[in-house]
Parts: C-alpha cells; sequence; structure tokens
C-alpha cells in the first residue's frame, strides 16, 4: 500500500526534458471509466488550462479518428492562446496519447505528449494514469519552480478526473453496475 | 425519404456537440458497430435522440456541500457539547472551528478559489449557532467572528493537505475515520484544559481624559453607566445589556447602588472615597448575563489636577475574565471597557465643561439615589 503518485522530472542536463505523471485510483472498472474517457474532447478540457478542444477542419466525427488535426485552446489568467494538437494514438479501451504543440513552432512553447492511460487493478477498481512528456523552453524559470507549475497543473486535472469520474458512479444506474457483459466490441479505431 | 441513402448521424454533429452517451451508464456510445451499450448492453438508436443523452453525469455540489454540511453539523454539536461540559477555554473557542475547518477541506474537492466563500460561511454559521445556543450575545458573536476565521482557515489547509497524504496511503477508512479522531481530539483537549488549565490573572483596564473643569467641578461630575444621558455609541446599543434605572446612594463609604439592567442587575458599593481625588467602588452583585464571560470585581474614578482649569480624570475597571485562550478575548474585552469609560467620561465632561453646546445644565439627583 502507498508509494508515490506523482512524479515530475525535469532534467535541465538533457535538454530540460520533462516527463510528468499523475495516477489516479479509481473505485471504478476500467470499462466504465473508458467509457467516460472515448469522449476525448471533453477529457483533455480536464486540464485547467485547457478550454475547448475542437477540430482544425470539422469532420463530423464524434471521436476524432488517429492523425486528425485538433486545436486546444488554452487560457490562463485572461490569456487565450491556440495551440495545434493532433490524436497520435488511440488504444481502444487503454488509452490515447495527443501532441500539444505551439503555433509558433515543433521547438517552441513546451511541446509535449499528453497520454491518457486507464489500467484495471481489481473487477471494481482501476488506475487512471496521466503523463505530460515533453521539452521545456522556458529554460530562465528555475526547476523548482517549473515543478512546482507541473505539480500544480497535473493535481488540478487529476483532481477534475476524480470528481467527473466519481460523479458516474453517483449517477449510474445500480441495474447497469456490474453487468460486464460486452454484448458488442467497440469499433476497432483507425 | 424513400430512396435516399441513410444519413449517417455521426455526419450531422458539428464540432461542437457532445458525443451520445448511454441513459443508463454514460458510457459514450459514439463509434460503435453494434447499437448496444458495451457496458451495460442498453440498446440505442442514434436517430433517436430519447436513446441517449448528450449530458455527461457532474454533480458539482456534492464537490463541497457534504463537506460543509459535515463541518457546520460537527462545529455546532462540538460547541454544544464542550459548552455543557462547562469548557470555555482553547478547545471550545478555537479547538473546534480548527476541527471544523479541518473537516471542510478534508471534504472539499471543488475549485479552490471556492473555499474563502464556505470558510466564512462555516463562521457565520457557528457564530449564529453560538448565538442562537445562548453563548454569546450580539457583541461576543462579532469578537468570534474574528477569533473563529483563523483557525477555520488554517484548519481547512490542514484538511485539504491530510486529503492528500491519506489518499497517497489509499487508506480504506478515510471516510470517516478523521471525523471520529478529530472529535476524539477535542474532548482530549477539553479534559486536559480542565486538569492542567491556569486560573487567568485578573484585568484592569483604565481610560483617562482630561476635562477642562476645576478638579473639585470635575469631582461633582462623577456619574456611573447607569447616570449617563446622552446615546452610547452602536457598540454599547448592540453589545452590552442596557440600563433601565438605578437606586441606592453612592455618596459615603458603605453606600450600595443598585442598577437595573434589561437582562439583570449589577450592585455596586462604595469601598472609599477621598473626595476630590478618589472614589473606589466594588461589584457586590452581578446577574447581569456576563456570568460566564466576566467577573466585574471593581472600579475607581481618580482625578488629579494638572492646573486651575484642567483635571485629568482616570477611570479603571477591574475584572476576572472566564474566557479562554486570553490573547483571543482580551481585546475585546479591553475595547468594550474603554468604549464604556470614553462614554461615561463624554457624559462627565459634558457636566462639567462649562459653554459647551451639549452641557447639561440641570444636574439630575445623582448622589441621593433616584
Amino acid at each position: 500500500m502507498g508509494g508515490p503518485l506523482m512524479t515530475i522530472r525535469v532534467e535541465p542536463h538533457r535538454r530540460w526534458r520533462v516527463n510528468a505523471t499523475h495516477e489516479i485510483d479509481l473505485p471504478l472498472p476500467a470499462s466504465v471509466v473508458w467509457g467516460q474517457m472515448r469522449d476525448l474532447r471533453r477529457f483533455i478540457t480536464m486540464d485547467p488550462l485547457h478550454t475547448k478542444v475542437h477540430d482544425e477542419v470539422p469532420t463530423g466525427c464524434a471521436i476524432p479518428a488517429v492523425g486528425s488535426r485538433l486545436v486546444i485552446e488554452h487560457r490562463l489568467a485572461g490569456l487565450r492562446v491556440n495551440r495545434r494538437s493532433r490524436l497520435l494514438r488511440w488504444r481502444e479501451g487503454r488509452s490515447y496519447a495527443v501532441s500539444d504543440l505551439s503555433r509558433r513552432g515543433n521547438h517552441v512553447g513546451f511541446p509535449h505528449i499528453c497520454e491518457y492511460e486507464i489500467m484495471p487493478v481489481t473487477e471494481r477498481s482501476s488506475r487512471l494514469r496521466l503523463s505530460a512528456r515533453g521539452r521545456w523552453t522556458a529554460t530562465w524559470m528555475p526547476v523548482w519552480l517549473v515543478r512546482l507549475w507541473l505539480m500544480w497543473v497535473m493535481h488540478a486535472t487529476g483532481l477534475r478526473m476524480e470528481n467527473a469520474l466519481l460523479a458516474v458512479r453517483d449517477r449510474i444506474n445500480p441495474a447497469a453496475q456490474g453487468t460486464g457483459a460486452r454484448l458488442s466490441r467497440p469499433a476497432p479505431r483507425p | 425519404m424513400s430512396g435516399l441513402p441513410p444519413i449517417q448521424p455521426d455526419a450531422l454533429l458539428p464540432r461542437d456537440i457532445a458525443p451520445a452517451r448511454c441513459l443508463d451508464c454514460y458510457y459514450v456510445l459514439e463509434g460503435l458497430e453494434e447499437p448496444r451499450c458495451p457496458e451495460c448492453g442498453r440498446s440505442f438508436d442514434l436517430y433517436d435522440a430519447s436513446t441517449f443523452t448528450r449530458k455527461p453525469p457532474y454533480v458539482w455540489w456534492k464537490l463541497w456541500l457534504p463537506g460543509l454540511i459535515q463541518a457546520m453539523i460537527f462545529g455546532v454539536v462540538s460547541m454544544a457539547i464542550l459548552a455543557l461540559l462547562g469548557q470555555w477555554g482553547w478547545a471550545l473557542w478555537v479547538g473546534v472551528p480548527l476541527a471544523a475547518g479541518c473537516l471542510l477541506g478534508y471534504r472539499f474537492s471543488a475549485a479552490w478559489i471556492l473555499m474563502p466563500a464556505l470558510a466564512i460561511t462555516l463562521v457565520a454559521t457557528m457564530v449564529l449557532s453560538a448565538m442562537l445556543l445562548n453563548l454569546a450575545g450580539t457583541f461576543c458573536g462579532l469578537i468570534l467572528s474574528g477569533i473563529f476565521l483563523g483557525p477555520i482557515c488554517g484548519g481547512a489547509v490542514a484538511g485539504l493537505i491530510l486529503r492528500l497524504v491519506l489518499k497517497a496511503s489509499r487508506y480504506e477508512q478515510s471516510a470517516y475515520l478523521p471525523s471520529l479522531i478529530l472529535f476524539a481530539l477535542l474532548l482530549f483537549g477539553a479534559v486536559i484544559e480542565d486538569r492542567f488549565g491556569t486560573i487567568p490573572p485578573r484585568e484592569s483596564v483604565s481610560t483617562t481624559r482630561i476635562i477642562h473643569a476645576p478638579i473639585d467641578t470635575a469631582w461633582d461630575s462623577i456619574m456611573f453607566y447607569e447616570d449617563v444621558t446622552h446615546d452610547p455609541p452602536w457598540i454599547l446599543r448592540i453589545g452590552l445589556a442596557h440600563p433601565i434605572r438605578t437606586y441606592g446612594s453612592s455618596a459615603s463609604v458603605g453606600d450600595e447602588k443598585v442598577c437595573i439592567y434589561n437582562k439583570g442587575r449589577i450592585t455596586k458599593g462604595i469601598a472609599e472615597i477621598e473626595a476630590p481625588r478618589l472614589l473606589a467602588f466594588t461589584i457586590t452583585e452581578q446577574s447581569i448575563g456576563y456570568e460566564r464571560d466576566v467577573h466585574l470585581t471593581g472600579g475607581s474614578f481618580r482625578f488629579e489636577a494638572i492646573d486651575e482649569q484642567s483635571t485629568r480624570v482616570t477611570l479603571i475597571t477591574e475584572y476576572e475574565p472566564l474566557l479562554g485562550p486570553r490573547f483571543a478575548w482580551r481585546w475585546g474585552e479591553h475595547y468594550a471597557v474603554r468604549t464604556l469609560h470614553e462614554h461615561v467620561l463624554e457624559g462627565m465632561a459634558r457636566e462639567a465643561e462649562p459653554g459647551r453646546p451639549d452641557s447639561v445644565t440641570v444636574r439630575p439627583a445623582r448622589w441621593e439615589g433616584r
């Protein structure tokens, strides 16, 4: 029992490589959590800096296909910035990953990849893993401040996700709980 | 519609519309091969809006309201129990709000910006409860607002940290055990305070004013709080009992003057007279509603001639404090007493100083009682 749930690694001597992860234990089956994670546009906005996610070119698909170009609207202290994104990976029932890049280029503005993964622990519990990997570009900041900033973002994101997912537990129809009967498989992602 | 190919429902979706979700388990139904929820098996039809919902489940009030209600109930019940046990010190006025704040922070998982509003709500609830439980009057309630705010805010921060720590340990009893432990700690603290607490020393509050009158004139203007005729400041109007009438004399040593208030009475016995320099009195009876707060012991009027036309008048009130911790209550008690002193001194100045537009030209029969 126990162990670190959040790890923040900032390596200034390795070109400011950043690897931040946050794990949240949930009293929900992994399939239930995945059912909520499939709403990718809403799930990504759990990050306190992400206000909206939409397709760069409207496709009419509620769930974007792998490779789709997305736009993530960021907002901080009243400042609004749109960043480029792409759905890099989609493993149905397990995880997906999106890139988060500045419009000014791939090597500025903290280019990073956000990954969201759900892992079953028991029949009725699971572990949600958030991770952000990239390169910190505001190198004028002291390392401790970068770490603090990332810690806050990861913690706030995890808190929002946990609240949203626990709301499912509170609202779910008891008759539907625990059936686990997968009567049809989701369509495989391209 | 016949002869036309079926419209793919996904193609109708503007990019901002939320995806369809199962009505039972809120599973996102978009992009599935079969029209049945893979989690609970409920069937759906994306052409029929009654078979799905686009609203994700979210009960925002659960993120803070249960914690606030629990903290309120805990705070009020703990206050009542400790007051019944006769504990009016640290455990009641600092321990209870600290524990209630800790519970509030522990059960809180909404945006942090909401926390100050919840802390203030908790302060208001506990203060009003204290007044309704007759643990505090209006003035004490105002002081309590300041006393409670610090511990509640500090407790809330501690509760937030405790929640993060317990989450990391994956502690199974985290839902209820902290509440029980906090309450047990409160009771333990009350017992320790009762067993090892010390009696606070007597307090003395003095206020000085220069009255522009000869010392004999100033001496003749002596009046008690109940004798002052002009309106008291608002803090005395709402915070203290109102004098209704007085009877008895205060002309000689041994005289007793009884002052009737709206909440009871105070009897003052004249202990020492050295005209025109000193009049000292003791409180021989106090039943005015403040018996759990202060035990008035006495006071004095002291006069010192500065020159022929000016006199330094000092009012002193002495009391035994009954409320703790002293650093939390002393400032409020001294403020109330000084305000009362200034009110009395103003009355004396109006009577003694000549030429004031508000001076009293006809002296009320004070020395012979009313």
